[in-house]
């Protein structure tokens, strides 16, 4: 075997695990939904960082323990000084205006075209959603139906005890909070249905108190909803 | 009879004092009051809550190894995890940390005990009690199920309407009571009972670590306690502090529980991290470097830490520009921390180090820690945490932090100080297979649940399909958790076969520069034969030499004198000596008021609400009864002390331990008296469904009034002080003082019985309600301390040298007075507040 | 009774810095709070700066004007126990402490309270 090969098969060995190891319907790290990705890219970024880290701290405490005499040359002043300041100063600096710059991003600010809204009520142990744009009741129960590419508000807030919204592959989570209303902003990029989780602690049927997030081609979204809203009142 | 006693020889000497300070035998065990005996038994009785924490967690994980599994049904489910974040937080890990610095402190710090002696003893029964209401409880089958954290409405009366919630608030405050008893005392003790000669700069640095941490308790655990309290009042009485349709919110409660929440993640990393820097040293055979910078590192943790707490409600729905204050803070938080890595690591390469079991567990502490740290960072990033925010990747990330930043260096330090405590050194070395399998099955058990977490799972599910992906993370986290508890099983042995078959050795085994190891071992009840001077930093002493001095009865108090308990207080800065403190001895008394408080926390959890007045009048009774064996009734004028020198007792001085009890006591109430008035404006700022539907018309008659009472209370005592200290009788300006508190009260219960509109119609008139009763019952207790300086002065125990207790009474009067005059002005000014509510415009 | 040379008050200065920090921490926090709730992020004040961040800029200034006072005086105080040979014992160590504790004060105001001048303030 040539030594291109094994590294091939090396590479998509590690890959394979990683991705193996990585993806779920419920899984952060398979992103389908730029808010999702971008906080996936922050993952790899800060993984990779806290590697390094570890491994330089670690690393040094081992030294320091077997070697001494190889790291006695520092003062303790200098250790202290680059080692517990200056490196994890510039460190969690640069991860700070990165972090700000990615939430300022996603939070949901007034846009100059509003995105779609959706209502989310989070009630033991169901999610109520709710079309404002459409006239009329419009209610769909445990299923979210959202058009595919679009920026979608979801307002949520719950009629008695904090819940928490959560799609994890389009969306970090938004709590349901009696009395208030939080809002995520989120965007399926493809066609598809999303599992959705309630996050927060709720009683005994937290455990049950899921949902799905259908994402439909905006062509046919009206319809799909129409549908949707039809069939629950007739059921 | 201010002779110097005669010098006994060192036989003789341990005779006499052993005598005196010994806790009794038989049944007298209960009375014990000495930080050795209560300080051991604290963590005794940690570990044994660890143990059932323990076995709660195995539960866990048994449910969790496979899908759908059929071991448990959810209710049961969420009572076992409740009760393994409740055990495992509140009855192990700050009580053993409690135990760790009642046993050690004072021998570190060259004292004979700490400064409140019964108080230790109080608060280790409060603790048993409080516990063991918690885990009968959960016996019965109505342990608490709505998760660590109580998140209200879920754990309002009408989602938990059961007595679950209940047990969880009374049982954990009454164990809080506790804490911040243990937290006042070790500040006091700190601060004034250590070696003649140890100024600040000299304290072994575990001194420091337990100063700031006991003031983070004094600080911390209050709002929690607020928090509880006003809880069991809304469950209790149905007002309405966190119910958003009458404008309450359950935010108020999260903020309040995490204000105390995060502080008390360093409140438990502290202590070890201190235990580390006190190992670390000796087995590196190199004092520590960076011990000012260490000091400077742990002030700014102390402050950061608690500008953490919205950092575990990142999802709650705060503003991005607020949730970046406290992201950033979270963030910085982990400079100090580098520091004291780095200081480690500069020790150690300044050193010899060389290799022992405690060095085994630090190198388990530093790995296990610097990941859960580094996870620490990634989590206060406001949009990762959007993601990983109650997941198996929390989860991961606290036990992490808890086993790595506690655990961890507690079985360091276990191994470190088991011959101090033991006399005798370990004879096997199960040591080593023990680390290795906590090590392995510790990263088993949780590094998978950082994927799990990222896979998508969420806390608290008591089951999951199988679809998804978390199967085999799951079963190997759960295989993990065995290995895990094989580990401490074996730790367990290791300790009992050490106590029953290691080999008794002279002094010092490891060659360290620290007090405690200058003492016999295991050491005796009075510590030291006579109290050392330090001349250098007191973790580079001669502790084999200073050993046999003291022993010979060569330092201070060298004697036994009247069958007094006695340790020297110092000048807290320069650490001069400056009085002699007489310690109470071995009492009955803190058994039987612990047992009257557990009377009272027992009728509010069975509903008996007018019962309960019963055993609280006997708590009163019982405190005011505490007083009745200490005190002087001549003036003594300055003693000897030992080579030479002369101090007064603590009766005739003006900073005696007392005095700063006080002092510290008031921090910790006011920081629940600004939690409530946090709490008012909160809900005036933010909660739902405001206005009220009626503010009442307090006026301005019966405000007024009250505020002059208090001012009449408070310059009343210090015009008594004044009498006294010119030697004159103070007896007629204390009956003024009681007669003021009076009326304010009085005036007080009219308003909140008459003015405030009914407290469950809106939590509008239940904060005013809450308010004014803080005053009134403030001001009631300001009377019974006019009464008690009243009573102490007729007796003879105050004289114009020996004016503590007046003095101490002058602290709650105008605490009284000033906190009374900021709730009654708040409850006038709440109608203006509430006609500029956001709401009207 | 003797006075202490070093009286107990002045370890008040190992704190100030960080008092003065937690003061505008929490005042900023409420401000911002009480602020969105009356709507003061959409009133502006002058050339797209609204009432809020004003408000909020101003608070963080007063912060780090505080914390910047309270580190000036203990650096002043520092070098006075420094230049003192007879100082008593932990004198120097609480003026070095309270100096470099005042700094990180005024080192964690910038970093935790400056995204008050760019972030989105109520959402």
């Amino acid at each position: 075997m040539s030594r291109s090969a094994i590294k091939r098969i090396c590479v998509l060995g590690v890959t394979g695990l990683l991705t193996a190891g990585c993806t779920g319907p419920l899984s952060t790290l398979e992103p389908a939904g730029p808010a999702a990705a971008s906080i996936a890219l922050l993952w790899w970024i800060m993984l990779a960082g806290s590697v390094v880290l570890f491994a330089i701290v670690i690393g040094l405490f081992t030294l320091a323990f077997y070697r001494p005499a190889w790291l006695a040359g520092i003062s303790a002043r200098n250790w202290i000084l680059h080692g517990g300041i200056t490196m994890s100063s510039v460190v969690i600096l640069l991860l700070l205006v990165a972090a700000f710059v990615l939430g300022e991003r996603l939070v949901a600010r007034p846009l100059a075209d509003p995105p779609l809204a959706v209502q989310a009520n989070g009630r033991m142990w169901v999610w109520e959603f709710s079309y404002p744009s459409v006239e009329g009741p419009s209610l769909t129960t445990n299923v979210l139906h959202i058009p595919a590419g679009e920026i979608v508000d979801v307002r949520v807030t719950s009629s008695d005890v904090i819940h928490s919204f959560w799609s994890p592959r389009l969306a970090g989570k938004i709590d349901a909070v009696p009395g208030h209303e939080n809002v995520v902003r989120l965007t399926a990029e493809r066609p598809g249905t999303y599992r959705g989780v309630c996050a927060e602690f709720c009683g005994v049927g937290h455990t049950q108190m899921h949902f799905t997030v259908i994402a439909h081609p905006p062509e046919a979204y009206e319809q799909a909803l129409a549908d949707a809203i039809a069939a629950e009142t007739t059921e | 009879m201010n002779r110097e006693p005669e010098r006994l020889n060192p036989i003789a000497l341990h005779r006499q004092l052993a005598a005196i300070w010994d806790s009794g035998k038989g049944l007298q065990r209960l009375g014990a009051v000495n930080h050795t005996v209560l300080g051991k038994r604290f963590m005794v009785t940690a570990f044994v809550f660890f143990a059932i924490g323990g076995v709660l967690a195995m539960l866990i994980r048994a449910q969790l190894a496979t899908p759908h599994s059929a071991f448990m049904d959810a209710a049961t489910y969420n009572q076992i995890f409740t009760m393994h974040g409740t055990v495992m937080m509140f009855l192990f890990a700050i009580p053993m940390l409690e135990g760790a610095a009642i046993y050690f402190l004072p021998k570190m710090l060259g004292a004979r005990d700490l400064a409140f002696p019964r108080l230790t003893a109080l608060g280790y029964w409060c603790y048993l009690f409080g516990g063991t209401i918690i885990i009968v409880a959960m016996l019965a089958g109505v342990a608490p199920d709505s998760g660590w954290f109580m998140y209200t409405p879920l754990s309002s009366r009408p989602f938990s309407p059961g007595v679950n919630a209940d047990v969880w608030l009374l049982g954990i405050t009454f164990v809080e009571i506790s804490a911040v008893c243990a937290a006042i005392e070790i500040t006091v003790s700190i601060l004034k009972l250590r070696a003649p000669g140890m100024s600040l700069d000299k304290m072994p640095i575990f001194g420091w670590y337990m100063l700031v941490t006991a003031l983070m308790m004094i600080f911390g655990f209050p709002p929690l306690i607020l928090a509880s309290i006003l809880l069991e009042v809304e469950r209790a009485f149905d007002f309405p502090f966190f119910d958003p349709t009458r404008g309450g919110d359950s935010l108020l409660w999260a903020h309040l529980f995490w204000l105390f929440g995060h502080p008390e993640v360093y409140i438990i990393f502290l202590p070890a991290a201190g235990a580390v820097s006190m190992i670390l040293p000796v087995l590196a055979r190199n004092p520590l470097m960076g011990y000012r910078a260490i000091i400077v590192a742990l002030i700014a943790m102390a402050f950061l830490s608690f500008g953490i707490w919205v950092h575990h409600m990142f999802t709650l729905g705060i503003p991005h520009l607020a949730l970046a204050f406290f992201s950033a803070a979270s963030a910085l938080v982990a400079i100090p921390t580098g520091i004291q890595i780095f200081a480690w690591i500069a020790t150690l390469a300044h050193g010899r180090p060389r290799f022992e079991i405690p060095m085994l567990y630090i190198f388990g502490f530093l790995v296990v820690f610097v990941a859960g740290g580094l996870t620490g960072v990634m989590l206060a990033m406001v949009p990762f945490n959007w993601q990983a925010h109650d997941t198996h990747f929390v989860v991961a990330h606290l036990h992490y932090v808890l086993v790595g930043g506690f655990v961890f260096p507690m079985l360091a330090a276990a191994y470190y100080w088991l011959p101090q405590v033991t006399g005798r050194l370990p004879v096997f070395k199960l040591s080593i297979p023990a680390f290795w399998l906590i090590f392995i099955g510790f990263n088993m058990t949780f590094f998978m649940m950082h994927i799990t977490g990222l896979r998508g799972m969420p806390r608290r599910v008591f089951t999951y399909p199988a679809d998804i992906g978390w199967d085999w993370l799951n079963l190997l986290s759960s295989v993990g958790g065995f290995i895990l508890t094989m580990g401490f099983a074996l730790f367990v042995i290791d300790v009992v076969l050490q106590l029953r078959f290691g080999k008794p050795f002279r002094r010092n085994p490891w060659g360290a520069g620290t007090l405690e190891w200058a003492q016999p071992t295991p050491p005796p009840s009075y510590n030291f034969a006579s109290l050392p001077t330090v001349d250098r930093r007191a973790d580079t002493l001669d502790a084999g030499r200073m050993g046999a001095e003291l022993a010979g009865g060569r330092g201070y108090l060298g004697f036994a004198r009247n069958g007094w308990m006695e340790t020297l207080a110092v000048d807290m800065t320069t650490g001069r000596p400056e009085h002699v403190v007489l310690l109470p001895n071995n009492s009955m008394l803190p058994l039987w008021t612990s047992l009257a408080i557990g009377g009272f926390v027992l009728s509010l959890l069975f509903q008996f609400y007018l019962f309960s007045l019963v055993p609280l009048a006997l708590v009163l009774v019982l405190a005011l009864s505490w007083t009745r064996t200490t005190g002087q009734r001549a003036d003594r004028g300055p003693i000897p002390i030992g080579r030479g020198e002369m101090a007064p007792t603590h009766y005739e001085i003006s900073g005696a331990p007392s005095w700063w009890g006080m002092v510290f006591t008031l921090f910790a109430n006011g920081t629940l008296f600004a939690s409530l008035l946090f709490g008012a404006l909160f809900l005036w700022a933010v909660a739902p469904n405001w206005p009220p539907p009626s503010t009442g018309e307090i006026g301005l008659v019966a405000p007024v009034l009250v505020l002059l009472a208090f001012a009449l209370a408070a310059g009343t005592n210090h015009l008594a002080v004044a009498a006294n200290r010119r030697g004159g009788s103070p007896l007629l300006w204390l009956a003024l003082c009681a007669a003021a508190h009076l009326t304010a009260v009085i005036v007080l219960v009219w308003c909140i019985r008459n003015v405030v509109p009914d407290p469950t119609s809106h939590a509008y008139a239940a904060v005013c309600f809450i308010l004014l009763a803080y005053a009134a019952l403030h001001s009631s207790l300001g009377a019974v301390f006019a009464f008690y300086g009243f009573e102490r002065f007729r007796q003879g125990y105050v004289s114009a040298v020996r004016s503590l207790d007046l003095r101490i009474g002058s602290l709650w009067h105008d605490y009284t007075a000033g906190t009374g005059a900021i709730a009654v002005i708040l409850v006038v000014l709440m109608p203006a507040l509430v006609a500029m509510g956001a709401w009207q415009q | 009774m003797k006075q202490s040379p070093v009286p107990a008050r002045r370890m008040i200065w190992l704190v100030l810095g960080h008092v003065a920090w937690a003061a505008g921490f929490v005042a900023l926090y409420a401000g911002l709070s009480i602020g969105c709730e009356y709507g003061w992020h959409v009133m502006e004040l002058a050339g797209g700066v609204s009432v809020q961040r004003a408000m909020l800029i101003v608070l963080f200034l007063a912060t780090l004007a505080a914390t910047s006072v309270i580190a000036f005086l203990s650096w002043r105080r520092w070098s006075a126990a420094r230049t003192k040979t007879a100082a008593a014992a932990p004198a120097p160590f609480l003026e070095w402490a309270s100096f470099i504790s005042s700094l990180t004060a005024v080192a964690a105001a910038i970093v935790s309270l400056a995204p008050s001048f760019v972030l989105t303030t109520c959402y």
